[in-house]
């Protein structure tokens, strides 16, 4: 017997999205067996940034993402600086990291306690925490819900750090090619890290627990939900005026191997197309080639997000991934795995921005009269906290002629590609367990262990045609 | 987490003047909170092509006492019944939840445009019975019997980036969809009081007066220059000094809204704070109107280092001569040049850079034979100087000049440019115009056949303006150079076809 469950609105994410499971019942079993992931939002920003002067970039691309603006605006300035290679001077790559740490610190607490743990916690008796999907909740984690206020408290505080150099969050034009815009003074560096102790605190005696009690009540959660078992990450936080050195190195894993491999070359990262509703000619172009010519409807397309892959596979990017390939987390590749691994990241950032907040000179410009040019290729590469984020510019005569965005939820929650293999996303929901298909939190773990951010995938379109099969019922 | 509306009045009355909320609606508030057999109000918040920025912001929420957080306000103070960024509940559970809250009285809570595209389907919200159901259609259906509709940021008010040119799902307001006004909350992101202080007005009974726009009029009422605590501070011209930001690209002139009182994140700091430009993001318009952002013509702003060789016909120092050069340096610590020496008396001695040809000023020689220069914040700053007097000429190397890496020089950088590059066809004359430092003077070119076209010294207020009539052939772009500073720009109305044809007919001509 098989149903075919619609979870449309997929909340507690960013963004739209809708997920169809099959589930097939085998005697007392049930388990999914084919899943499909659709983004149901698409803005075309590719499109909207063609023929604009190249720095209108940094802050058209912040509003791909409102939880993770920071990222977008810092991966613009480094495909502008790119074009020229062009490295900024050493206070303005210190304050990229900390207010980017900022936000990344921010969206983490924000993720785990506001997104991710009411599917093993019952939130306040109160809507919009009220009603819920009453299916395999477990006790004993009554401190994670009284913590929710501490921790909105926190990211709300997190992103009043982000602002002391950043001028304001969520969206900071602080961020522009050659440097950044705000000079840090005595009190400013002062304020960031009487913020940055705060939240230092809270991670260690708060959230860190919180997650790792989650862990202990759901240790099923260790072996659901692997997913395709590669992992990626471009790396960021630069360490040094070298460029070559950054808090969580770029690398990749192939079938869930401690043995990294270095230097992700985008040139084999390409992206597929027959489950996508573009034209086939473009399919598995690289990002520099990508050309986006929408096809509407297209025989079995079934999203509007390309497939993204590296080496022809599917990649898993994100929080496990860079901790990962820099052999700082290596337990285990499931949904409490990401949620552990995603804590532990937060804590080692806010601990490496206590040694930049020393290293910034006060006395000292954090900009340099930037060499642009008027026509170029440039490519940034660098994370978001869901994962690997690229941004690609073409200029020409001084304006945008192409600019191509792929961003992490596009690797995480992708269709099927040429050779019909799933996404990362759909493959961690194939062969998964489920006790109510009316109800499949086991699908809700597993998608927000990815943390997805859907405003990002960009190319993303919802099907105008009926579903296959309407959920629930018998066959 | 839940707190008493005593508690709320007290914070509403505490921080009236800083949320900006009048006494007249705290005094309601108090009324509508007395009578506890009143209803929670319940809120229908809608997601459309939006980035989630507003909600990311709503939850950054400014407070000194009273509720702490937005959930604070919004769970103790309003029924936030569907909410798909923060609610438990999914897929049909949470179409129930929607369906539940419709059925009575509600406010309507929308951020992001609406898209139009492909009858809306770039933007689809929920599954009812098998069939998707559009933002448009979400609008639609809820907006007639909502208590009130709030657009929530400038995506929901106005249209927003989504909307902007060419606009490819066709975004539309929330009010053009609704068909309805709308309490327009603009802003990219919103700025959580806004938010806060018009939800408390609908809780008052209120509906606060709005402007020709639909925003609340006493939010924003004022261009934010009128009163920004860096105005007539000086002008930055480049990024990173702290004062008014106008030539940069500042839109505070054109931008209402109350940032530069109200500040952001719990008053930490605000864009402009941060030396970064005002984007004009709570104005109908945005981007558009405001793009590109910043006043940086990009990539026509080639920096090439002046060269600082000494001059291959440089006369050597004869011992003949009166003229000599007794001290040539640089100190850093006032930016200040000095340079002195001995001449003929009451002669008059000019002192230039000797490789970059810039006078920098004039002295006469005094009644001992002595004459001295100096100058503050010379541009460029040479590493050799040259002095003339009577005929001769003496050169030097400057003690302690900074090493010729370019940045010494960076004032030229900030004061050449081409303003303007135009061809008029009424005048049949070639106009560039442009600023400079007073005395250099500017090459004028054919970028394209690099050939001079004239020369032009900036005058005394710093600018320079070449013209030309009836030129042999008109460029389609300009190259202008001053000290080894080249910019280029696209020459406005250049008739394209006919430079092509004039350039062809140069070639046939140098050919024959």
């Amino acid at each position: 017997m098989q149903t075919i469950t619609i979870i449309d609105p997929v909340t507690r994410i960013e963004g739209h999205m809708k997920v169809e499971i099959t589930v097939y019942t085998d005697g007392g079993q049930k388990k999914i067996v084919d899943a499909r992931c659709t983004g149901t939002l698409f803005r075309g920003f590719e499109t909207l940034l063609n023929g604009r002067s190249p720095l209108d970039a940094p802050v058209i691309t912040q509003r791909i993402c409102g939880v993770c603006p920071i990222s977008h605006g810092q991966t613009a300035v480094l495909a502008l600086e790119n074009v020229s290679e062009w490295l900024p001077p050493a206070n303005a790559r210190l304050l990229r990291n900390l207010t980017l740490g900022a936000n990344f610190v921010q969206s983490h607490i924000l993720h785990f306690y506001l997104l991710a743990a009411l599917d093993y916690v019952a939130g306040p008796a109160v809507s919009p925490w009220k009603p819920a999907w009453q299916v395999d909740m477990r006790d004993g984690l009554g401190n994670v819900a009284a913590n929710l206020p501490a921790a909105l408290e926190a990211r709300r505080h997190a992103h009043e750090m982000g602002a002391v150099f950043g001028g304001k969050m969520p969206a900071s034009h602080a961020f522009i090619p050659g440097g950044f815009t705000s000079n840090p003074t005595r009190e400013s560096i002062d304020k960031f890290r009487s913020y940055l102790s705060e939240l230092t605190e809270f991670i260690n005696d708060v959230y860190l627990p919180d997650v790792q009690a989650v862990g202990k009540v759901y240790p099923d959660y260790l072996e659901i939900g692997t997913g395709c078992r590669n992992l990626m990450a471009y790396g960021v936080f630069e360490m040094d005026d070298t460029y070559n050195e950054r808090l969580l190195n770029g690398g990749y894993i192939e079938n869930g191997s401690v043995e990294v491999k270095h230097a992700v070359d985008s040139q084999n990262i390409r992206e597929a197309v027959k489950y996508s509703w573009y034209s086939d000619s473009n399919s598995n172009l690289s990002p520099m080639d990508g050309a986006t010519q929408p096809i509407f409807p297209k025989q079995d397309a079934y999203s509007w997000l390309k497939a993204p892959r590296f080496l022809d596979k599917p990649f898993e990017v994100g929080p496990l991934a860079r901790m990962w390939v820099n052999g700082e987390y290596n337990r285990g590749i499931s949904v409490m795995d990401r949620h552990l691994a995603r804590a532990n990241e937060t804590l080692k950032i806010a601990e490496a921005m206590d040694a930049w907040l020393d290293q910034l000179q006060v006395d000292q410009t954090a900009y340099d009269d930037y060499f642009d040019q008027h026509s170029g290729l440039g490519a940034g590469m660098s994370e978001a906290p869901r994962g690997a984020l690229g941004h690609w510019i073409q200029i020409t005569d001084g304006k945008i002629e192409h600019y191509q965005v792929i961003t992490p939820t596009c690797w995480n929650a992708s269709p099927k590609d040429d050779q019909d293999v799933p996404g990362p996303m759909e493959q961690a929901l194939i062969g998964t367990p489920v006790e109510d298909p009316d109800q499949p939190i086991e699908a809700l773990r597993i998608i927000h262990s990815y943390d997805p951010c859907l405003s990002c995938a960009v190319h993303i379109i919802q099907p105008d045609q009926k579903p296959v099969v309407v959920h629930a019922g018998s066959q | 987490m839940q707190l008493d509306r005593r508690q709320f009045l007290k914070y509403c009355i505490g921080s009236a003047a800083a949320l900006g909320l009048p006494l007249t609606v705290v005094g309601k508030l108090e009324k509508a909170f007395a009578d506890d057999s009143v209803q929670l109000p319940k809120v229908i918040w809608l997601n459309g092509a939006n980035c989630t920025g507003c909600t990311v912001s709503l939850a950054n929420r400014f407070s000194d006492q009273g509720p702490k957080d937005v959930a604070d306000l919004l769970t103790g103070y309003i029924n936030l019944a569907f909410h798909p960024n923060l609610m438990a509940a999914a897929g049909d559970l949470a179409v129930q939840c929607l369906k539940e809250a419709a059925s009575g009285g509600y406010i309507l809570a929308v951020d992001g445009g609406i898209p139009t595209a492909f009858n809306g389907h770039t933007c689809t919200l929920w599954t009812d019975g098998g069939k998707d159901i559009t933002a448009k259609e979400a609008v639609q259906l809820l907006a007639p019997n909502a208590a009130a509709i709030l657009s929530i940021g400038t995506c929901a008010s106005f249209g927003g980036i989504p909307g902007a040119d060419p606009n490819p799902t066709g975004i539309a307001s929330v009010s053009e969809i609704a068909g309805k006004t709308t309490i327009n909350i603009p802003g990219c992101p919103t700025h959580p009081d806004w938010v806060v202080w018009t939800v408390a007005n609908l809780l008052a009974g209120e509906i606060p007066e709005l402007d020709d726009r639909g925003r609340p009029r006493l939010l924003f009422n004022e261009e934010i220059h009128k009163k920004c605590p860096r105005k007539g501070t000086g002008e930055a011209h480049v990024f990173g000094e702290e004062t008014c930001l106008k030539e940069l690209g500042c839109k505070g002139p054109r931008t209402k809204a109350d940032c530069h009182i109200r500040k952001w994140n719990d008053a930490t700091n605000w864009c402009i704070g941060a030396n970064a430009v005002c984007l004009g993001c709570t104005e109908d318009g945005f981007p558009d109107k405001f793009s590109p952002f910043y006043n940086i013509e990009y990539g026509y702003q080639t920096y090439e280092k002046p060269v600082e060789e000494p001059p291959e016909d440089d006369p050597p120092n004869s011992d003949n001569t009166t003229l000599r050069i007794t001290k040539a340096e640089w100190r850093a610590e006032n930016s200040e040049l000095k340079v002195e020496g001995e001449g003929q008396v009451a002669s008059i001695v000019t002192v230039s850079g000797a490789g970059s040809g810039v006078m920098l000023g004039a002295v006469s020689v005094g009644s001992d034979g002595r004459w001295r220069f100096s100058q503050k914040d010379p541009v460029p700053i040479p590493s050799r100087v040259k002095v003339e007097s009577s005929g001769e000429s003496v050169v030097e190397n400057v003690a302690n000049a900074p090493a010729d890496d370019g940045t010494a020089t960076d004032g030229i950088s900030k004061t050449f440019s081409i303003k303007k590059a135009e061809w008029s066809v009424e005048k049949l004359e070639l106009k560039v115009e442009g600023e400079g430092r007073f005395g250099a003077m500017v090459d004028v070119l054919d970028a394209s056949t690099e050939t001079l076209l004239g020369k032009i010294a900036v005058d005394a207020y710093g600018k320079w303006k070449f013209r030309q009539k009836n030129p042999l052939s008109v460029p389609v772009r300009i190259r202008a150079g001053s000290n080894g500073i080249w910019r280029e720009k696209n020459v406005l109305n250049a008739p394209q076809a006919i430079s092509s044809l004039n350039r062809l007919f140069e070639k046939i001509v140098s050919a024959a």
